[in-house]
């Protein structure tokens, strides 16, 4: 028999939704995670890059979710010249599959409950208030209610449309990503690299995250302004075949990485949006495993605060948003400029700033100076990289 | 209107993040397009990363 009343239903069973699950279940509230696909972690549509710091944040590490430890960054400029940096904090490549799974399960060891092949087609809204979701499960069609509703459906984000929240974004804002796992191959596993190429990459870029001393994650995005120039899927192919041409390889996989600005409208009556449904994916650098653990947790405080106060309303519900923004949310609008910045720069811009760079010794390089070259060498840039400066 | 190549598709759900209408939807299996809602943007096909979707001219 199905349980029919919840205190929270979360839609989507992602880092964000399985990491908000955990955080409520510990407070004795009844949760359920609805996930469409078969099974939490598959596919994994990521380059499972991640700071260690951000992973320690939510509990103990399992080591068993870190492929690789990183400790440098290796951009490529289009000329192919090397430009290393140090870290100033400890990166890992995760084995996503794994660290998608212990999060449910840890969700699950809290109380939280996880249901699979459990699709949500729409919320239930009544008076105003979302109130529950319809949900597609075991061939039928079940309205379950809820006190409350946590929208963490990934880059697809619609649920939140059914409370009338507009979270389409335009293309330019949608990286279209492609990545493959490739062996045998000769590379630095202790290094991140990405390659700056406009022509494998325009609006984004090719990254090679090491899963093994001998393979990695290639994988490349192509905001969605762009695809017109290279489709990502012949692009990948080129640079493969052009980088590593003896590699080979497994595990295409495709997927979209929102490069926004966070919603404006992240709360409504009984509805909290968390993760890549939320747009908090880092602008600059793509990644969002971070944002979404983090929203997750706070959204999980409010919950908590709300139905303690037995009152979901948007405006109880704001305690969230304005805690989002305390803790990422300026950063966030930051990253953005920033992104802008990098979007306009053309292969010779790129080039000189590799110039630049490698002349200074690598414990002189730093991101803030990266943008301080691309200032003084790019003029009609000047201000962006102010405006971007000045916002963080 | 908008067609799918179903054996192109991955199921990434990044059409359905750009589409200004939400006339995609998506379960475990299968991608699906209600046409009688689309507007001919074609943002959805510009972020196809498997160029799976198409479109075809009305008559
Ligand atoms: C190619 C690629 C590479 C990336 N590389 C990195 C990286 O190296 N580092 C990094 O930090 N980030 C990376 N990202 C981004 C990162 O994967 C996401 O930001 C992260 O997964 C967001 O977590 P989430 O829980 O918000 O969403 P997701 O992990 O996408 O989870 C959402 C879940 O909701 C489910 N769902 C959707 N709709 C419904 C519905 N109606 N009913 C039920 N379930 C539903 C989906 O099936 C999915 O499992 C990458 C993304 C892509 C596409």
């Amino acid at each position: 028999m199905i349980k029919l009343d919840w205190d929270v239903i979360i839609v989507g069973g992602g880092p964000a939704g399985t990491t908000a699950a955990r955080y409520i279940a510990e407070k004795g509230l009844s949760v359920l995670v609805l996930e469409k696909d078969r099974e939490i972690g598959l596919p994994v549509r990521c380059g499972e890059g991640v700071s260690m710091s951000s992973l320690e944040a939510y509990g103990p590490v399992n080591p068993r979710w870190i492929c690789r430890k990183i400790h440098s960054i290796d951009f490529y400029a289009p000329d192919g010249t090397l430009v290393e940096l140090n870290f100033k904090v400890e990166g890992a490549i995760l084995d996503r599959r794994l660290f998608d799974r212990d999060l449910a399960d840890l969700a699950v060891q809290a109380g939280a409950h996880v249901y699979t092949r459990a699709n949500v087609t729409d919320l239930i809204l009544k008076d105003g208030y979302v109130s529950g979701v319809k949900v597609h499960y075991h061939k039928q069609e079940l309205e379950l209610k809820a006190r409350l509703v946590i929208a963490a459906d990934g880059v697809e984000s619609r649920i939140a449309r059914k409370a009338g929240i507009k979270t389409a974004v335009k293309p330019e804002n949608m990286d279209s990503c492609v990545q493959v796992t490739a062996h045998g191959l000769t590379l630095n596993p202790d290094a991140i690299s990405f390659y700056m190429k406009r022509e494998y990459a325009p609006g984004g870029y090719v990254w090679v995250f090491p899963k093994s001393e001998t393979s990695a994650n290639i994988g490349l995005g192509i905001s969605g302004d762009n695809t017109y120039k290279i489709s990502p899927y012949k692009s990948l192919m080129k640079f493969l075949k052009d980088t590593f041409p003896t590699a080979s390889w497994s595990g295409l996989v495709a997927g979209g990485v929102p490069t926004d600005k966070t919603l404006d409208h992240i709360v409504a009556n009984g509805l909290i949006l968390v993760g890549d449904a939320a747009r908090m994916v880092n602008p600059l650098s793509g990644g969002g495993i971070h944002a979404a653990m983090s929203s997750g947790k706070l959204a999980a405080e409010t919950t908590v605060l709300a139905l303690e106060k037995n009152d979901v309303s948007e405006i109880f519900l704001r305690h969230y948003v304005k805690r989002w923004h305390e803790k990422s949310g300026k950063n966030h609008e930051g990253l953005y400029r920033l992104k802008e910045v990098v979007n306009k720069l053309t292969d010779d811009d790129l080039n000189k700033l590799g110039q630049k760079m490698v002349a200074l010794p690598i414990e002189k390089r730093s991101l803030t100076k990266i943008f301080k070259a691309v200032a003084l060498n790019n003029p009609r840039l000047i201000m962006d990289v102010a405006r971007a400066f000045t916002g963080i | 209107m908008i067609t799918i190549d179903h054996d192109l598709c991955d199921l990434c759900g990044t059409c359905i993040g750009v589409c200004p209408v939400d006339c995609i939807s998506m379960s475990e299996s299968r991608l699906e397009i209600d046409n009688s809602m689309c507007i001919d943007c074609n943002f959805c096909l510009q972020v196809c990363p498997m160029e799976a979707l198409k479109e075809e001219k009305d008559d």
